[in-house]
């Protein structure tokens, strides 16, 4: 009969192979659920890290805004200033002025190492060599843009900005 | 009342309520100067039967200068034309006091030329008759205009807190400061100095630019104002600590119509404002 023949092919195993049956089943399940895990865990990790990434870069754009904010204010504040139009009217003494007066007088934010003035063909009015930070000899007078530069183990934004003249007051 | 009626009489109210503020109406006149700096002034226009007074500040100080301001506002008041200049001090456009500490390359004859610039451009507009005004060292300012022909038009002189250029050195002291810048002037010396002058302790100056205010002595302020082709009034407060203690008398001695406010300081602040608005307006003609 078949049903017999198949019922002695279904005999009666050891119970150790149904045990190792079972544990193998069980570290196929478990290894599919840790790579599960790992996936998730790696997946996770790399939008946490995205979302870093983004929110840093999102917190140096304001900071960058904030700065160049600041820096905008700094030289309004110097445009305004009387004795800096005095300097690019009459810069004999511009060598006094710039390391005496322009970060000392208060009109210039406490954060600020180093200001210089520039003639129009980019020249600074005396240039130096040492200090905190060295503003540079020349400038291009077209593009004035913004630079970060590491110095002095640590890092100088440099901003630099056209002098507007003071608009006439009718009379 | 109909509507019609009472629009009449809230627009007729509002042009009347307008109206004083018109007449003291004042605004800032900017000129360019032989030098090519651009130098301001603010401007009162009056009535026409009333001279014109011109109105100096103190040393480094501009036209919005408290003491100046409330001197020139009671003078527009009372219907005077009225022109407080500020001094350029070698700066176009110059809109603050100057610190001690920048560098000052003005000098007394820079300073007595705007004056004289600034009475010019008052005949220009047809004013016959021009009344100085001066305060603290802006008085030495007028007296060096008035001591190179002055424009007749020029009538009359009234100085507020007269300096005294030696309270704080004496006539000896300031001779060999002098003969110093002289000796570095000479020798092609420029690099700059720095000294204890007027009301600063550390002004920064030339050695010329400076030698030039260092000609003023209270001995050719007193000739000076004894030489003087108009009347000169001084007013001085009673309290004055930037005065040497005898500086009173000696323009008292001397003959000059002298009239003290007790207790007022050398700004005349708090309630001295007023006393010195009124000691002015009795000082001038035409009231």
């Amino acid at each position: 009969m078949r049903f017999s023949s198949l019922r002695a092919g279904l005999s009666p195993r050891p119970i150790a192979h149904y045990a190792l049956l079972l544990l193998f089943v069980l570290l196929v399940v478990l290894g599919v659920l840790a790579a599960f895990v790992l996936h998730d865990t790696a997946r996770l990790k790399e939008q946490i890290a995205q979302s870093d990434q983004k929110l840093a870069r999102q917190e140096l754009d304001e900071v960058i805004a904030l700065l160049t904010q600041q820096a905008e204010q700094a030289a309004q504040a110097l445009m305004q200033w009387d004795e800096a139009r005095q300097q690019l009217e009459n810069p004999v003494y511009y060598g006094y002025w710039r390391n005496s007066r322009s970060l000392a007088a208060g009109v210039l934010p406490e954060t600020l190492d180093a200001v210089d003035l520039y003639d129009l063909q980019g020249r600074n009015l005396a240039a130096v060599t040492t200090g905190e930070s060295i503003m540079p000899a020349h400038i291009a007078t077209q593009n004035l843009r913004p630079y970060l530069m590491h110095e002095n183990g640590h890092d100088h934004q440099y901003f630099f900005f056209r002098f507007t003249r003071m608009p006439p007051i009718p009379s | 009342m109909n509507r019609p009626h009472s629009l009449l009489l809230a627009a007729l109210a509002c042009v009347l309520v307008s109206l004083p503020s018109f007449a003291n109406h004042g605004r800032v006149v900017e000129a360019k100067l032989p030098s090519g700096k651009i130098v301001s002034a603010d401007f009162h226009g009056g009535k026409s039967g009333l001279p014109a007074v011109l109105v100096l500040h103190g040393f480094l100080q501009t036209h919005a200068f408290p003491t100046v301001a409330s001197t020139r506002d009671a003078l527009a008041t009372a219907g005077y034309t009225v022109m407080a200049p500020t001094l350029s001090l070698g700066i176009s456009r110059r809109n603050k006091s100057l610190s001690c500490e920048a560098v000052h390359l003005h000098t007394l004859d820079d300073d007595a030329a705007e004056v004289a610039f600034w009475v010019r451009w008052l005949v220009r507009k047809g004013h016959t008759r021009i009344i100085l005004v001066g305060h603290s060292f802006g008085n030495l300012q007028l007296l060096s205009y008035m001591s190179h022909a002055p424009a007749p038009a020029v009538k009359q002189v009234v100085m507020i807190s007269l300096t005294d250029v030696e309270v704080k050195q004496d006539a000896p002291q300031r001779a060999r400061l002098a003969q110093d810048l002289r000796n570095r002037v000479a020798r092609g010396e420029n690099s700059l100095t720095q000294v204890d002058f007027g009301h600063c302790k550390h002004y920064v100056s030339s050695p010329a630019a400076l030698l030039s205010y260092l000609t003023i002595s209270r001995r050719n302020i007193l000739d000076s104002l004894a030489k003087s082709a108009v009347p000169v009034a001084v007013i001085m407060g009673g309290k004055d600590d930037r005065m040497g203690a005898d500086w009173l008398e000696k323009l008292v001695s001397r003959g000059f119509a002298v009239r003290v406010i007790p207790g007022a300081s050398h700004f005349f602040d708090n309630q001295y404002e007023f006393d010195l608005q009124e000691a002015v307006l009795l000082a001038l003609p035409g009231r």
